[in-house]
């Protein structure tokens, strides 16, 4: 059904530009720096026009303010350290074509800033004025190549996620209908109805139903591959939420024969910073699931706790007598549109998107979601889903000594992307005062996003705002076994210097 | 006697008569339009206790409609429940924002939007008795 243009058909490769070519060239030995351009002049004495830095962040100061066409990049200089280069001049200026213009004579380097994005690596030592020339021709046409096919895949995607949403929405109206009127004649509305065909009703209110999850399903996995899957995260009680789930299940359990309930109810709050009806609709499936594919006589059981493995996160666990996973299967599950043969009913199931849409939004919350899970029959829970969403700091607090110590100025950590979220809630900002002091525990590249939302919600409270960014960025995209302490030690720290600082003035 | 009016919005002639049929049989009068233009016509002639809104509608989409009731003296008050098959994010806002009584997405859970109607009704007898959020 979708159009699909061949990448041969749709790239169109910009002209060369007719007038000179910018280059900036990044080198901080001048004798390197002359050479080159003095290769450049003769090979072409008018053809390029040179702009020389000799550090990084003159280099990356020059990208900003002016345009080039190609950037000769020296890897070893004074401001900075390996890669560096290639990754920061890539980070400000992604569609530059690049060369790097080393030294080093090393193939496995060579090919770790191909990696990077970088269209050509020159060894000093070796090149000529043709081929340095032929370097940065290829570079910028390597470049238009690849920002062209960038660009169609992306017209392409943006196609498909239309086009599946439209048809989608263009469902609901008719399969509406059918559901209506099925409802309307089982409910006696315009007369009583045969038992027989009351039967027949239902199965066909049952599949209209089923068919209008199918939809559903269909656009939410739009939405996540187009990434809009919508995550907006408050402070959650996620025992709270357990208990609306099995609140929801359990008449279908009790008919099934099967019982639904609490491993052991914790006896404090679970705190998390989690979207409700997100966590809701992923442990909605994940039970829907485990009742499917267990016996009679079973038992499906949820609890919470905390993770072993990343002490920031919140572990729950739906454990069932079913008839567990296969090794095999437990590594194709999570993906597209994977169904697993039942053996307890014949029935059809769904898209097998389920699954992969419960993953898509414990990604976007930053968890993980995993089985662990043995064949054959057990007494105990056999099938395994697990699944972790972070925790509130303010629940640590309770329990970490470390957290104690940073009680009194309210913590609030936002772990995860912030991108398609229009709103950033705060857990524990209604009862701040004024005089408090927020933290907020971010990554660099999230810091003005972040910044600008904590200041549109808040700023009729005029809260003193500090941003801690230096150790977000580490800390939050290597999250390590006991990156809670380092964090929370940091967090602490930088804490005590602020408000002696402000102490002080 | 006395049963509340509803005015059905809705462009899909099915949708129109399962909508009707449901309705009438809980007791409720109803009056339909088929477009956002008629849709304000409507209202102002049959002055319905709640109306009942497709999104999505030729001639003025249910956003119009409900920005047209809000500019129109004696109709401001009548409570909207949006009904559509658009998506909840940014439509939802957008009709709260409009002042919509209640949002629901196709296919509605029959027993929630019985009880948003209700209720509506019940909010529209108030303003008309009390006369307090009529403006002039």
């Amino acid at each position: 059904v979708l159009q699909v243009t061949s990448p041969a058909e749709a790239v169109q490769v910009a002209p060369a530009p007719a007038g000179r070519t910018r280059l900036l060239l990044v080198e901080d030995n001048r004798g390197d720096a002359d050479l080159v351009q003095m290769l450049l002049r003769d090979v072409c004495s008018d053809g390029f026009e040179v702009k020389h830095t000799v550090r990084l962040c003159d280099a990356l100061h020059e990208l900003g303010s002016s345009s080039f066409d190609a950037v000769l990049l020296d890897l070893s200089l004074p401001d900075s350290y390996g890669m560096e280069p290639v990754t920061r001049v890539r980070a400000v200026a992604p569609h530059l074509p690049t060369i790097v213009l080393t030294g080093s004579d090393d193939t496995s380097l060579a090919l770790r800033t191909l990696r990077e994005g970088v269209q050509e690596y020159v060894v000093k030592g070796q090149v000529t004025g043709q081929s340095l020339r032929r370097a940065i021709e290829y570079a910028m046409e390597r470049q238009a190549l690849s920002s062209a096919l960038e660009k169609t895949r992306a017209e392409q995607l943006l196609y498909k996620d239309q086009f599946l949403s439209q048809v989608s929405h263009e469902f609901r109206t008719p399969l509406t209908c059918v559901e209506q009127f099925s409802e309307i004649l089982l409910g006696g509305l315009v007369g009583s109805v045969p038992s027989e065909q009351q039967e027949y009703l239902e199965i066909i209110l049952r599949n209209a139903r089923q068919l209008h999850h199918m939809i559903d399903d269909v656009l939410e996995v739009t939405r996540a591959e187009a990434g809009k899957l919508d995550v907006q995260p408050t402070c959650v009680d996620v025992c709270d939420v357990i208990d609306e789930v099995l609140e929801t299940f359990l008449a279908r359990a009790s008919t099934q024969c099967i019982r639904l309930g609490w491993g052991e109810r914790p006896q404090v709050e679970w705190l998390v910073l989690a979207d409700r009806e997100r966590v809701l609709q992923v442990l909605n499936n994940l039970v829907d699931n485990a009742l499917k594919f267990t016996p009679e006589n079973g038992a499906v059981t949820l609890s919470v706790g905390e993770d072993a493995n990343d002490r920031g996160m919140a572990r729950i666990a739906l454990a069932d007598t079913g008839c567990g996973i296969s090794p095999e299967a437990q590594l194709l599950i999570f993906e597209r549109l994977y169904q697993e043969p039942n053996p307890q009913t014949s029935s059809r199931g769904g898209l097998g998107l389920g699954l992969y849409i419960c993953q898509q939004i414990v990604t976007r919350h930053g968890g993980r979601i995993w089985v662990d899970s043995q064949l054959g029959p057990s007494e105990e829970g056999r099938g395994v889903a697990l699944l972790t969403v972070e925790v509130v700091p303010g629940w640590q607090a309770a329990s970490s000594p470390t957290w104690k110590k940073c009680r009194k100025d309210i913590i609030v950590g936002i772990r995860g992307s912030l991108a398609g979220m229009n709103t950033v809630v705060l857990p524990g900002m209604a009862h701040l005062s004024d005089k408090e002091l927020v933290f907020v525990i971010t990554s660099v590249a999230e810091m003005n996003k972040v910044s600008k939302a904590i200041a549109q919600q808040f700023s009729s409270k005029h809260l003193s705002l500090t941003v801690v960014a230096k150790i977000g960025c580490s800390l939050l995209s290597q999250p390590a076994d006991n990156s809670a302490e380092r964090l929370a030690d940091a967090v602490w720290t930088m804490m005590a210097e602020e408000t002696s600082r402000r102490r002080r003035t | 006697l006395n049963r509340p009016k509803i005015l059905i919005v809705e462009d899909d002639a099915d949708m129109r008569k399962a909508l009707n049929v449901r309705l009438r049989a809980n007791n409720y009068d109803t009056v339909y339009a088929v477009d956002g233009y008629s849709a304000v016509s409507a209202a102002a002639k049959e002055r319905p206790d709640v109306i009942l809104l497709d999104l999505g509608l030729p001639a003025g989409d249910g956003f119009t409609v409900m920005e047209r009731l809000r500019e129109t003296p004696g109709m401001a008050t009548i409570p909207v429940i949006v009904l559509t098959g658009r998506d909840r994010k940014g439509n939802w806002e957008r009709a709260m924002a409009a002042g919509c009584y209640a949002f629901f997405q196709k296919p509605p859970d029959t027993g929630a939007l019985l009880a948003a109607l209700k209720a509506a009704a019940g909010a529209s007898h108030e303003s008309a008795k009390t006369g307090v959020a009529e403006p002039v």
